[in-house]
């Protein structure tokens, strides 16, 4: 069963807060010193579906797609070493300042223009800016079949069962291929790389491919085809004061909180 | 009578074997008392001697076997040798110049540990009940052994040794080691079955040495008893005094007929030849051989540090990383399998196993060892037989999974502490963290936490993830006074991971600056650009990481003008100590390394730290860090520097120095989960508090860590006041030497 798996590269989430730094006047993240940004966690668990589908179905591939400047070949390499196949890198400034919209226009394109798969998966969101539609354009872009925000991902002959993580539960449902995906966290722990697959990746080719290869306008892609528009980016200041309830005993305490809580009109 | 007619009369002698009666060329301090005392029987006792081959025909017999019994053993130390020689030479994959240099590098240290620690079985006498019992089975079997030689030369030089006062003095030395091996093996067999240590097993190997050896002691004594009994008490009553123990026997047989006895003794003369002979082949085939593997073991061991680990070379070309075969270890490594005799030194040594956890060194040892007899004898065979080298093995239980354990590989801290208790010199950790690269880096698999910290050190460079920090926060509101390393400055203070991420930590770093900037020392500190040196990522098996890392950090320190020889960095955490001293070397370090409780010693001794202001009186009680001291060998400078505050007494808890106990972060324990009874910090804590002692002081920030989380739950009913206080020993220092606060 073949597979495509659409990763992106985001700023490391393990960076501390005192780390993390926005430009507001370009409305940029700025990458903080010594940490290198990493593939998004989500996509991660996504590579590790596609490759247990893969293992599941004995024969087909794992291919990636990445968006993104150059860096973000570490992602698709990331990817590689864990056990895919091949990685696309999309790159070309035409694609800068894009939104949801033109990044899925971009990768419904590389998709068509490297075969449509069995099974297309994203993450259910990029963990930097969580808007989590990317993949549910896609999915309507070619007109597939999806089911987002999944925790279980299972071969069933020609067609995959999957358990939806809802509100109030599971949600189990099943899908014909080919079909679209997204993974949340409840999946569980992407593979560790193993040295030599690491080893193998680095040497391996990523095919880059830029929007004119894909047949795309550079007007339709990047800033000039975004339907988002930032009017501002700036870090929310949270002041915290904190007060100690005394009290001696622990009942005292626990009516000093009610009170205040009480005060503070939060009971 | 005819027989003995007709035996030979030769000059000294004893009934030969083993006996017990001569006299020894080691023993001559006690026999020079001796021969002094016989000395002055001499008139009494000339022509004192004894017969060799008393009463016996067909000793030609012996001299026919001893060939073959050489010829035994030497086939078993040879045949065993195929499977050391599957594992790899010391550097590279074949035996080269600089394999062989790197086995002998070091001559005086290796020739004194083989005198010291091999023949003087330094390490042996460290456990007086051991050390007494080993004591007195080695030197019996050595002064019984050159006994029967000099008995044996005396028989083939033309002039007569062993007569008159010499033969007496020979004959009671003989006497008392045959007792004192008896003893020995008494102790042992006591040891065994009395009052056995968790760790024991004593198997069949146990049982037919010592019960092979007390046989022969015993039967030795019969026969010696016999002969006096049968030839000397009557006539030469004054001679059988010296022979104490036979002279003993001799009078239990005194109501037995006199041909019944030659016969009684004829029979006993040749069970105990023939089970000595049978005895020595043992040590071709069991752990006996460490009379002759462990002395050579001590010859091999590293001379490198013991916290050192080996560098994997060229590792991008390597067909696989770290050990999952045997033929993956080195020769040296194989080879320590053999020597293990299975004491148990090593599991009681270890925090691991003293907090009930998943991991005896001696048994990841002994069971290497079963693994090499059962799988590495196939190997070698197949290697016989032109076959692949595994061929027909692949449905044997894997050796790394299966026949030693993940978790106990991964519950080692690394700590050394069997590698210093070792009498016979295995080196344990090297082992165990050449499984771990391979689990890391051939298989990926590992505890989740040791994952998460890799991905974090391969990220951002730190190990420490999730921390709210960067790694310039320690210094928020003393920026000013930290000054920037512009490569003018004599000392690098690198702070390391863990003194920039974890706000406990943070508050030693800022000790260490104010001691540094009170003593006015030339320093600097590399602002933001520090990364870790890869000792966390070297000791959780990922060498290639670690080398990635120390490359990177190698090349910050060129470009900073840092690594050159007449710079020095001090640092704060013994782990990047032992790291930058012993290991970057090999990646191309030149700089010198000085702990801070190294440097701020030498401040306390040149008058430019003065620590006179008085802290609050309190006993102390100095936790050893194992990278600073077992490693390398800072024991001293920390106390020195304690013993200078003024109103602090000085207390060690029974484990210190060599013998300290890791807190159980070493090894990358620091970033997992423990498994087993309970936690090594907490017993580690539970030594502390025992001492009485108000506060510990450590001067590693992982143990700092450790003992605040230990106290939290050992004593977790005691008011905050009353709790064990956990300092470095920069932060007494602090106290008692910068007078305001910096």
């Amino acid at each position: 069963m073949d597979v495509i798996v659409c990763v992106k590269q985001i700023p490391d989430p393990e960076t501390p807060a005192a780390a993390f730094k926005v430009d507001e006047a370009a409305m940029q993240v700025l990458p903080a010193q010594g940490i290198s940004p990493v593939i998004s966690p989500f996509d991660a668990q996504a590579v590790e579906a596609a490759l247990r589908i893969k293992d599941a179905s004995g024969d087909g591939t794992v291919n990636i797609i990445s968006l993104g400047p150059d860096s973000a070949r570490d992602a698709i390499k990331h990817s590689l070493a864990m056990g895919a196949d091949e990685g696309y890198h999309l790159k070309d400034d035409a694609f800068d300042g894009g939104d949801a919209w033109t990044t899925a226009l971009a990768l419904s394109k590389a998709i068509q223009h490297i075969g449509v798969p069995d099974v297309l998966i994203f993450g259910r969101q990029a963990a930097d800016w969580d808007q989590g539609t990317v993949g549910s354009i896609v999915a309507e872009l070619l007109d597939l079949p999806s089911a987002t925000v999944l925790r279980a991902v299972e071969l069933s002959g020609d067609s995959i069962t999957v358990s939806r993580v809802v509100a109030d539960g599971f949600e189990n449902v099943e899908l014909p291929t080919p079909c679209v995906l997204t993974i949340s966290n409840e999946f569980g722990d992407p593979r560790y790389p193993q040295l030599r697959q690491i080893m193998q990746a680095a040497r391996k080719q990523v095919t880059e491919l830029t929007a004119s290869d894909l047949g795309l306008d550079a007007s339709e892609v990047g800033a000039a085809g975004a339907r988002v528009q930032m009017h501002a980016l700036y870090q929310p200041t949270s002041d915290v004061e904190v007060e100690i309830i005394e009290g001696d005993t622990p009942e005292e305490k626990a009516a000093g909180l009610v009170n205040a809580l009480r005060e503070a009109k939060i009971l | 009578m005819t027989r003995l007619a007709e035996s030979r009369r030769r000059s000294g002698a004893t009934s030969t074997g083993k006996r017990v009666s001569a006299l020894a060329i080691p023993a001559w301090l006690p026999l020079g008392g001796i021969l002094l005392v016989s000395g002055a029987e001499t008139v009494r006792v000339t022509g004192a001697h004894r017969e060799l081959f008393f009463n016996i025909d067909h000793f030609w017999v012996l001299y026919m076997l001893l060939p073959f019994v050489i010829g035994i053993v030497v086939y078993g130390l040879v045949r065993r040798s195929r499977v050391w020689r599957l594992g790899k030479p010391i550097v590279s994959g074949q035996i080269t110049r600089e394999s062989l240099r790197s086995a002998f590098d070091d001559l005086p240290l290796r020739l004194g540990r083989l005198i010291k620690g091999g023949g003087g079985t330094e390490r042996v006498l460290r456990d007086p009940y051991s050390g007494v019992m080993h004591l007195c089975i080695m030197s019996s079997m050595i002064v019984l052994f050159l006994v029967t030689a000099l008995l044996a030369i005396d028989d083939y030089i033309p002039v007569d040794i062993l007569v008159g006062p010499r033969y007496l003095g020979y004959s009671l030395v003989a006497d008392i080691f045959g007792l004192v091996g008896i003893i020995g093996v008494g102790m042992a067999i006591a040891h065994r079955w009395v009052r056995p240590r968790t760790a024991w097993l004593p198997t069949w190997e146990d049982w037919l040495i010592l019960g092979g050896l007390g046989a022969l002691l015993i039967t030795g004594f019969l026969v010696e008893g016999l002969r006096i009994h049968t030839s000397e008490i009557d006539v030469n009553p004054e001679w059988s005094y010296w022979s104490p123990v036979g002279y003993v026997v001799a009078l239990m047989f005194s109501g037995v007929r006199v041909s019944a006895a030659l016969d009684i003794h004829q029979v006993f003369w040749w069970i105990h030849m023939v089970g000595a002979l049978s005895w020595i082949t043992l040590l071709g085939y069991s752990k006996l051989n460490h009379l002759i593997l462990a002395p050579a073991n001590a010859f091999l061991k590293r001379t490198s540090a013991p916290g050192k680990l080996d560098m994997i070379p060229n590792i991008e070309e390597q067909e696989h990383f770290g050990v999952s075969q045997l033929e993956h270890f080195s020769m040296k490594q194989l080879f320590e399998l053999d020597v293990c005799v299975r004491c148990g030194r090593c599991t009681d040594n270890c925090p691991a196993d003293i907090a009930g956890q998943p991991l005896s060194p001696m048994h990841i040892i002994q069971d290497l060892k079963s693994y090499a007899t059962a799988v590495g004898e196939r190997k070698v065979a197949n290697l016989v037989q032109g076959n692949d080298l595994n061929f027909g093995l692949d449905d044997e239980a894997p050796m790394v999974g299966s026949v030693v354990r993940d978790e106990s590989l991964w519950a080692c801290r690394t700590c050394g502490a069997c590698v210093e208790a070792c009498p016979v010199f295995i080196e344990h950790v090297p082992t165990i963290v050449d499984m771990r690269r391979s689990l890391v880096m051939e298989e990926a698999r590992m505890p989740d936490t040791v994952q998460g910290t890799l991905e974090t050190l391969e990220r951002q460079g730190h190990p420490w993830r999730g921390t709210p920090y960067t790694r310039d926060s320690w210094m928020e509101g003393i920026e000013d006074r930290v000054p920037e390393w512009t490569g003018e400055q004599d000392y690098l203070y690198f702070v390391g991971c863990t003194g920039a991420f974890v706000d406990r930590a943070q508050e030693i770093t800022r000790s260490v600056v104010s001691l540094l900037r009170e003593a006015d020392v030339s320093f600097g500190v590399i602002k933001g650009m520090e990364s870790c040196n890869g000792d966390p990522a070297r000791r959780l098996g990922h060498e290639y990481l670690y080398q990635i890392l120390a490359e990177g950090l190698i090349e910050l320190f060129n470009e900073t003008g840092v690594n050159d020889e007449q710079k020095t960095v001090i640092t704060h955490c013994p782990h990047c100590f032992n790291t930058f001293l012993n290991e970057y070397p090999d990646m191309g370090a030149k700089f010198q390394v000085i702990h801070h409780t190294q440097l701020l010693e030498q401040l306390v001794n040149q008058g430019r730290l003065v620590p006179s202001s008085e802290v609050p009186e309190q006993t102390i009680t100095y936790h050893d860090s194992c990278y600073l001291g077992r490693h390398n060998d800072i024991f001293e400078a920390p106390r020195r520097i304690l013993e200078q505050v003024p109103n602090v007494t000085l207390i060690e808890m029974p484990r210190n120095r060599e013998q300290g106990l890791c807190c159980g972060a070493g090894g990358g324990n620091m970033w997992m989960e423990e498994q087993g009874k309970s936690r090594v910090n907490e017993v580690r804590v539970e030594e502390a508090v025992a001492t009485g002692a108000e506060a510990a002081c450590t001067a590693c920030p992982f143990c700092i860590q450790m003992f605040d989380s230990g106290i939290g739950t050992v004593q977790l009913d005691v008011e905050d006041d009353d709790k064990l206080k956990v300092l470095d020993v920069a932060e007494l220092l602090q106290a008692a030497a910068v007078s305001e606060s910096d």
